[in-house]
This record gives structure tokens, C-alpha cells and sequence, in this order.
């Protein structure tokens, strides 16, 4: 009906109301005047009550939805102890998962930021003797991988430090090297400019000089915005480049580094002494991305790579012996690294929730109990039952968005903490933001709860509507039975619940303990490193480079505070590591079957510095230079593994460096050192060849500087100032103390460990404020029933005995059984969670044991206090209750 | 209006229902009867009859239709429907209960 009409009908309908009123008082003998205006009285004043009319009309549904919202606040506000524990239960069980959630969504679920991505793939070559390795790939390789027919586009690239200069300060920045086609294979295009061309592989394309495209940053740290930096010129570790593109802000590929600009194959084509590194067919040094052909199946192209691979083989057995070629999924590949730890960490956030949700409804239900009498009272003075039930669901909801509310502020907290504590290269994770999906999900939940458990009480009310009214009214606290025995098993489940996060946190921590003691082989404290790089272009000879570090070593070593100084490439945990393959010159083997070992090249005094013992022989000296018979240092493991009952002193190596033409030099052991930690605190100690700068030069070093007590800061200008006079256009980057990479390499342990911890707090904290609520309420419904015992004699410890049996109980059956359901868990966890764990067995006693410990010790504390309130209670006053 | 006892809220709603369970009434004769039935007891408040009608009318219980009155004007008539009727049987044992209620107080009654 339209609103017009419905205003017409009205007025007809007072109208005709009127008239029959004044002819009724017509009849009864009054003049016609004054029966219409007494008519009109009767009706009373016209304007007030229209409007209450139209109001009427209109629905009063929101009306009473809107007084049953005031009635609810104004419920919570006079029960604030209730109001804040079930905010807050609500609040901590949705933060944590909506924090957890937005991580995950970030980095695993999120698509990647390129066209198609699941039709990119990250391919990688393994050695068939070893499932599961995975190798870089060379030039040649990868030149020929992307023949496959089965393949829409294929690009290769590698990262790297480099120096820029040109415009401002010589800087260090992020370069990515990547075939031209890369871009056209994620299917991005730079905001400003264009892509690479093919022909820009070649060194020299562009007049001489080859293509670079910066990023959004880079481009307005240097030249003030996109459009300015189009076609200027840079110079990059001494080579003179283009502007040729700049992406958009934000992008970053590779996903897991920080790229501050992208060129071409070009400068890695060039050589001043041998072959390129992308003619050596061993050269494996490059990442490659590759995309399907939409049609064709991961299956075949999985079989047109082997058939390639297989070809390799047998074409080039030197180098490409034993190799495989795999894809996984671009996605997997950065997200296998993080994926099961952040699953595990979703778990337990959602067991938390869990915990939080039953402790909500037994709040929800002792208070339905507590207020039977009332809504009794309020169904006897009219109200119907969907009224109550309305009322109840009001309150319900007003307690879930209330807490989705405080839990959405908490996850903000908790993600912003985060984000903050992360250990760096976890790819999109400081992408992370409370996502709509997780906002979603947070109110979802939070009203989900709210109502099913809200519900409940509701429904247990309809249930207790057909007892008598007086009952009902007088339904005190002693009324016994449904609701305890419901409450009795959510504890139990609580506790089961709690018990199961508890063990995960436990197997972590003890993980992570285990980690921190380990011995890394070298004292971290007081050393500083920094890292170097000697661009070609300007050191062409390796003499050059080994002179550069010679005086830059000595100058340091004459700082005030600095103890001693050495340079390094392969400094344990710094993430520089290489392998080479090698052969025992006494005792060759077929070039298939050398051995490979983990290499070190270090300058004199850098086994000193870093606090490496010395095990026999002798250290490099600055005699064993250039021309010198080469000599070569090797650890503990190396001995063992490949000299073992032969000697190590005076073994002659021949190891595959191929950086000069000709044959490779034998370098004879003069000295063993002891084992160190190389990529990562968790992986065993690997054999290292170390072999002497002055005779190998290398032009990407690391200082590793020794200081003084207390004189950290004055190390750290010293190698500004050193470097800066010796050569301004090569500055020092990646200034920090060695224990950085140690933390950084615990980082990610200590992370997990930290947050399930935390989870598990909440977990034991919730199940112990549940059990201690229903306890509570045990004891004031059992109040005289206790007094009666203690009229009849029964002393406070018995009453405090019995009290306490009962809610441990509880607590017991519920650990018990959440130890089961850890186990299978921890069973079928035992992919994700094994990974997690360093030296700790997924059943570990530990866990197991001390996490019913820490369960029962909560349980006892959670009802040692109604348990002393019970027995403290006047007997008399407890009889006269009722 | 003296000596008419203050109207609870809810009890309207009853009284309407149940004069309209008599027979299809326009607004001014549910008024009219409501008063007698009453023994002229109970005075419909001023202005609430409309709003009840119409209140009671949007949920269903009672529908309106213009129809020709017995001074042969045209007329809004009020029917019960059959939610009504059930609501109205809801009603009267709810009014039963808290009579008792209020017997059991007033009348000081000792379960």
C-alpha cells in the first residue's frame, strides 16, 4: 500500500469514527454542535496520537528490536563482572585467530601478484641420488629447458648486491640479473617505460650500454619520480646503464627479497678472463620461472623436461651427471618454507577460540540459570516466549559484536607485534593487514557464538516454561541437575582442549631450547661484519681485489678498538655459502663421482678473529701468495669424512673452481680447524675447504671485525671511515654484529615458539577460568548442603577435600583425554610439526609430562579458592539460605 | 473516566482480539463494546485503539477491509484471523497465569 493511500485510508477511518461517536451523542439528545466537539474530545487531541497511529502502521518490529538493544547494554552494564570476562573470553579467541587468519591469508592463500599464477612454476634441477635436493640451474641449461614445447615462456635470474653510482653517493643497492623475457612471463609490465627486449641479453644493446629498470623507490630516492628517471644513465659496479622502465610501487620480485632494480643477462655475458658464467654449463647459479602453456598439462610437461634432462646427461656427463629437472608451483615454492608452521599456529589459534566459545556458553548458561526466576516473572507479566528469546538473543549479540569488536582491535595489536618480530625473507608476509576476509570472519564468528551459544539458554528456559509458575518463581540457586552436568563436560572438553595446544607449545620451547644451546663453533660476541664487493670493473686483476683487502685489513687492525680483522667470503650463517666439487689428486675419481664440500676463502687471522680453534698445522700467511704452491685448510668434519686413516696434513685436493683457464691447481692441507654451523644453527656441521684469498681472489667479501668491550659503535665507523678513504666508490653495506645472524637464524624457531606459547597461555588461562566459574557456582548452589555436612560435623578440611575432588575431576578426565587427542594429533601433525622441531622427538616425555602437570597445578589453584570459600562458609547462615 | 483502572500494557491487545472474536467490528464499535462488556469499567485510553488496531493488524492477527456500516456509510471492519485466534488462545493463558500470579501475592498464598 503506498504511503499516500495508506494516509487517505487513516483519515477516512477517524473521520468516520468521529461522526459516529457525535451521532451517537445526537441520539442521546445533545444539539449536533457541541456532540461534535465532545465527539472530538473523546477521540482526544488528534496530532499526538496520529502519529502514534502511523507508527503503529509502519511496524513497531525495529521499535522493539532497538528497546531490546537498550534493555541488553543496560543488562550488561549492571552485570559488569559477567559483561567483561565474556568480552573479554569472546575477544582474545578472535584476535588471536583473526591475527593468525591475516597472515595466512597474506602468505598462503592470497594469489600471487601475477597474471595466471597458477600457471607459473618455479623450476629447479635435483640430483636423482638425492630426492628431494634442489640446485640452481646454469645458462645452458636453462636455454635448453625452454625448448619444451609444453611452455608459453621460461626466464631465469639471480640476485645480487651491487653498487650504484652516477646521480648522488656510490650506494649499495638490491639487483636482480633476469633473461630478458622475465617480466613477460609474470605477466606485469613496468608503470613507466617498457620491458626488456630479447636483443638486451647481449651485452652493449643500447649504444653501448645495457638496460636497467629501477624500482618505484629507487626511481624517487634518485631522480624524483618515474617519468624523470626514463632514459637517464646509471652506473652499476663500474658498468654504465639506461633507465629503460620503472615498475609500480610495491612490486617486488623475487617475492621473499627486496629488489631495488632489475637488468638484463647482459653484464653476466662478459668476462675479462675465461668463459662467461653463462657459457659454463657447471655454472649453476640461477633461479628460473616458468610458465605452462594454458592447454598443456603439468604432466606433460613434467615429461618433456625429463626427456630433456635425460638427453643433458648423457650429451655433458661432467656436469650434468645425476641431474633431474623438477617445477612445483610458483606458490609452493614460497610457501612450503612457512606453510607448515603457520598452519600449526592456525590450529592452535582456533583451539583457543574454541576454549574461549565453551567458557562463552558456560558464562551464558550460569547466567540463564541465575536469571530464571526473572524472565519467569516477565513471561508471567505478558511476555511471550519469542520476546525472551528475542531478549536473549539481543544480549547474545550485543556480547559477540562487542567482542568481535575488542578482538578486531586486539588482532591489530597482535599483527602490527607481528609483523615487527618476523624474521625477514618470508615472502608477503609484511604484506599482511586485517583483511576484509578476516574482519569477516572475526564478526561471523563472534555473532556465530554468540547466538548458538546464546541460543542455548534460551532454549533451556523454553524447556524449564513448563514447570509450575510458583516453582519457576521461586527457582532459587539450589536448583540442581541439566546445567551442571552440561557444565561438567564443558570444563572436561575446555581442558582437552587446553591440553592439546599446551603439548604443542611444550614441543616448540623444548625445540627451541635445544636450539639455543647449541654450540655454533666460532664466538659471535664482539664481531662485526660487513659486507664488500670489489666490482670487476674497477679490480680486474685478482691482484688488485687481494691488495684492496690487504690494506683495508691492516688499516682496521690499527683502530682503537679493534682487537684483530680479517676478510671472508663464506662467514658462517651469513647466508653466503657455496659448494664445489672436488678431487683427492692422489687418488682421482671419475669426474661423476667427486665428492662436493661447502668452501671458505679467507684472508690470515680469520680463524683467529672469529674464534675458530686452530686443531694442527697452521694458519694461512701472508706468504702464501699468488705464486706460491697452493695451499688449502680444511675443518673437523672435512678430515673425517674424506681423509679419514690417511692424514690430513700434507693431502693434496683438486678442487673445480674453473675461474681460470687451464688446469686446476692442487692445493696441499695445511692445517685443520674446528667445525662450525654454515647456513643455519639447526643443519649439521658441513666439511669446509677453505682456501686463501691472497691465492684465489674473490671480489664479494665479508669483514669480520673483532672489537674491544663497549667499543661496537667505534668498529662500526672505523670500517666506514677505512673503506670510505680507501675506495669511496665501494662502500661497506650490511653493517652488523655477527650474533645478528645468529638471533636471525633462531628467529623464526623463537617466533613460533613465542606465539604457541602465548596461545597456550590463553588456552590454560580461559579452561582455568572456566573451571573456577563453574566451581564457583557449584559451591553457592551446594551451599547448604555443605552447611548441613558441617552442621552434622564434618570438618573445613573434608569440606575443602570434597570441593577440590570434584573439579579435578573435571580437569583430569579432560586432560586425559586431550593427551590422546594430542597424540593423534601430534600422529598425524608429524609432516608439518617434524620440520618444526630441532633434536626433539614428537613424543617427546617432556611435553607429555609436564603438560598434565601444568594442566592439574592450574585445576588445583582454579579450585583451591571456592573451595576455601565453601569451607569457610557459616553453617548456620548456609541452613538458613533457603 | 473515573474509577477506570490503569490499563497494562499487553491487556489492549486482549481486548480487542477478543471483541473482534465475536464478530468482524469497526474501530468505534470495538470501543463501544469493549465498554460495555465491561460493565463501562474500562474506557479505552485515548488514542490507543487506533495504534492497537493497526499494531495488531501488521503481525497478522486481525485484518481490515471497508465494508458498509449499519448506517449504511462505508466503514473499516476488523476481522481475526486464524493467527489471531491462536494468538488470542495464547494470550488468555498467559492473562490466566498472571492472574494467578497476582492472586498468589495479592492473596498472600503459601505454596
Amino acid at each position: 500500500m503506498s504511503r499516500r493511500r495508506r494516509e487517505r485510508d487513516m483519515e477516512a477511518e477517524f473521520r468516520f469514527h468521529l461522526e459516529r461517536e457525535a451521532e451517537e451523542l445526537r441520539r442521546a439528545g445533545m444539539d449536533p454542535d457541541a456532540a461534535r466537539r465532545q465527539a472530538a474530545l473523546t477521540l482526544g487531541s488528534a496530532e499526538h496520537w496520529q502519529e502514534e497511529a502511523r507508527a503503529a502502521r509502519r511496524g513497531a518490529r525495529c521499535a522493539a528490536w532497538g528497546r531490546d538493544l537498550r534493555l541488553a547494554l543496560r543488562g550488561l552494564r549492571r552485570a559488569p563482572g559477567f559483561a567483561a570476562v565474556a568480552i573479554l573470553t569472546l575477544a582474545l579467541g578472535i584476535g588471536a585467530n583473526t591475527a593468525v587468519f591475516s597472515v595466512v591469508e597474506a602468505v598462503l592463500l592470497r594469489p600471487l601478484p601475477f597474471a595466471a599464477p597458477q600457471q607459473l612454476g618455479f623450476l629447479q634441477e635435483t640430483d636423482q641420488r638425492h630426492p628431494g635436493s634442489r640446485y640452481p640451474v646454469s645458462y645452458p641449461d636453462f636455454l635448453d629447458y625452454r625448448q619444451a614445447p609444453a611452455l608459453a615462456g621460461a626466464a631465469v635470474y639471480r640476485v645480487s648486491d651491487a653498487i650504484l653510482a652516477g646521480q648522488g653517493d656510490a650506494t649499495h643497492v638490491r639487483m636482480a640479473n633476469a633473461s630478458a623475457g622475465l617480466f613477460t612471463v609474470l605477466g606485469v609490465a613496468p608503470t613507466a617505460g617498457r620491458g626488456f627486449r630479447p636483443a638486451e641479453d647481449r651485452p652493449g644493446s643500447l649504444a653501448g650500454v645495457d638496460a636497467v629498470i629501477l624500482s618505484a623507490a629507487l626511481a624517487r630516492d634518485r631522480f624524483g619520480d618515474s617519468q624523470t628517471a626514463l632514459g637517464r644513465s646509471l652506473t652499476l659496479d663500474g658498468r654504465p646503464y639506461q633507465v629503460v622502465g620503472v615498475m609500480a610501487p610495491g612490486f617486488r620480485f623475487p617475492l621473499d627479497d627486496h629488489e631495488d632494480l632489475w637488468t638484463t643477462m647482459a653484464p653476466l655475458q662478459v668476462s675479462a678472463n675465461g668463459p662467461p658464467l653463462t657459457a659454463q654449463r657447471g655454472a649453476a647459479f640461477l633461479r628460473a620461472v616458468v610458465r605452462r602453456a594454458p592447454a598443456a598439462p603439468a604432466a606433460g610437461l613434467a615429461g618433456q623436461l625429463d626427456t630433456i634432462a635425460a638427453r643433458l646427461q648423457r650429451q655433458y656427463p661432467a656436469d650434468n651427471a645425476h641431474l633431474g629437472v623438477v617445477v612445483e608451483p610458483l606458490r609452493d615454492y614460497y610457501s612450503a618454507p612457512v606453510a607448515p608452521v603457520l598452519w600449526v599456529l592456525l590450529a592452535a589459534a582456533g583451539l583457543v577460540l574454541l576454549i574461549a566459545c565453551v567458557n562463552l556458553a558456560g558464562l551464558m548458561l550460569a547466567r540463564a540459570v541465575r536469571r530464571r526466576p526473572e524472565f519467569a516473572l516477565r513471561a508471567a507479566l505478558g511476555a511471550g516466549r519469542a520476546a525472551v528469546l528475542r531478549q536473549l538473543l539481543c544480549e547474545s549479540l550485543t556480547v559477540g559484536l562487542l567482542g568481535a569488536a575488542a578482538g578486531l582491535g586486539l588482532a591489530q595489536l597482535a599483527l602490527s607485534l607481528l609483523l615487527r618480530l618476523s624474521p625477514e625473507g618470508v615472502a608477503r608476509l609484511q604484506q599482511a593487514r586485517l583483511s576484509p576476509a578476516a574482519l569477516l570472519l572475526a564478526v561471523v564468528l563472534g555473532l556465530l557464538t554468540a547466538v548458538v551459544f546464546g541460543l542455548f539458554p534460551a532454549l533451556e528456559l523454553a524447556r524449564g516454561e513448563r514447570g509450575r509458575l510458583q516453582d519457576r518463581l521461586r527457582a532459587t540457586r539450589s536448583s540442581p541437575g541439566g546445567p551442571r552436568g552440561w557444565r561438567r563436560g564443558l570444563v572436561g572438553a575446555q581442558f582437552a582442549l587446553a591440553v592439546t595446544v599446551l603439548v604443542g607449545a611444550l614441543l616448540l620451547l623444548h625445540s627451541l631450547g635445544r636450539l639455543l644451546a647449541i654450540e655454533p663453533g666460532f664466538s659471535p660476541r664482539q664481531v662485526l661484519t660487513a659486507s664488500l664487493f670489489l666490482p670487476d670493473a674497477r679490480y680486474p686483476q685478482p691482484d688488485d681485489q687481494s691488495a684492496y683487502f690487504s690494506r683495508l685489513i691492516a688499516q682496521l687492525r690499527r683502530q682503537p678498538g679493534v682487537s684483530t680483522a680479517a676478510a671472508a667470503f663464506g662467514v658462517p650463517l651469513t647466508g653466503y655459502n657455496i659448494g664445489v666439487n672436488f678431487d683427492l689428486t692422489d687418488h682421482p675419481l671419475p669426474p661423476a663421482e667427486r665428492p662436493s664440500t661447502h668452501v671458505g676463502i679467507v684472508t690470515p687471522g680469520y680463524f683467529a678473529a672469529l674464534g675458530i680453534p686452530l686443531l694442527q698445522g697452521r694458519d694461512f700467511t701472508a706468504a702464501d701468495r699468488h705464486l706460491s704452491p697452493p695451499v688449502a685448510i680444511v675443518n673437523r668434519s672435512f678430515a673425517r669424512t674424506f681423509l679419514a686413516g690417511r692424514g690430513a696434513l700434507g693431502a693434496r685436493l683438486t678442487p673445480s673452481l674453473s675461474s681460470y683457464p687451464g688446469p686446476d691447481p692442487a692445493y696441499t692441507v695445511v692445517g685443520v680447524v674446528g667445525d662450525t654451523r654454515q647456513s643455519a644453527l639447526s643443519a649439521p656441521d658441513p666439511a669446509m675447504l677453505y682456501l686463501p684469498e691472497n691465492q684465489l681472489p674473490f671480489g664479494g667479501m665479508t669483514l669480520v671485525v673483532r672489537f674491544a668491550p663497549g667499543a661496537a659503535s667505534r668498529a662500526t665507523a672505523a670500517v666506514r671511515a677505512a673503506t670510505h678513504d680507501l675506495d669511496p666508490d665501494v662502500p661497506a653495506f650490511a653493517l652488523q654484529p655477527l650474533s645478528d645472524y645468529l638471533s636471525g637464524s633462531l628467529a623464526a624457531a623463537r617466533l613460533s615458539a613465542t606465539l604457541l606459547a602465548l596461545f597456550a597461555s590463553l588456552a590454560l588461562l580461559l579452561a582455568a577460568l572456566g573451571l573456577y566459574a563453574v566451581m564457583a557456582q557449584a559451591v553457592a548452589q551446594r551451599r547448604r548442603e555443605i552447611g548441613l555436612r558441617m552442621a552434622l560435623g564434618a570438618d573445613r578440611t573434608s569440606v575443602v577435600r570434597l570441593v577440590m575432588r570434584e573439579g579435578l575431576t573435571m580437569a583430569a578426565w579432560g586432560t586425559v583425554a586431550g593427551l590422546a587427542a594430542a597424540w593423534a594429533l601430534g600422529r598425524s601433525l608429524a609432516g608439518a610439526l617434524g620440520a618444526q622441531l630441532y633434536a626433539t622427538p614428537l613424543l617427546d616425555p617432556l611435553a607429555f609430562g609436564a603438560a598434565p602437570l601444568l594442566l592439574l597445578a592450574t585445576a588445583l589453584f582454579a579450585c583451591f579458592l571456592p573451595a576455601r570459600r565453601a569451607a569457610s562458609a557459616d553453617p548456620l547462615a548456609a541452613l538458613r539460605l533457603e | 473516566m473515573k474509577g477506570n483502572p490503569e490499563m497494562m500494557p499487553g491487556t489492549l491487545d486482549l481486548l480487542v482480539l477478543r471483541t473482534l472474536a465475536l464478530e468482524p467490528q469497526h474501530g468505534w464499535a470495538v470501543a463501544r463494546r469493549i465498554q460495555q462488556m465491561s460493565g463501562a469499567a474500562l474506557h479505552i485510553p485515548q488514542g490507543s485503539l487506533y495504534p492497537a488496531l493497526y499494531r495488531l493488524e501488521r503481525r497478522g492477527w486481525i485484518k481490515g477491509e471497508w465494508r458498509e456500516s449499519e448506517t449504511g456509510r462505508q466503514a473499516r471492519f476488523y476481522t481475526l484471523t486464524g493467527a489471531g485466534r491462536r494468538h488470542l488462545e495464547r494470550e488468555r493463558e498467559q492473562w490466566r497465569r498472571f492472574s494467578a500470579a497476582v492472586n498468589l501475592i495479592v492473596e498472600g498464598g503459601e505454596a
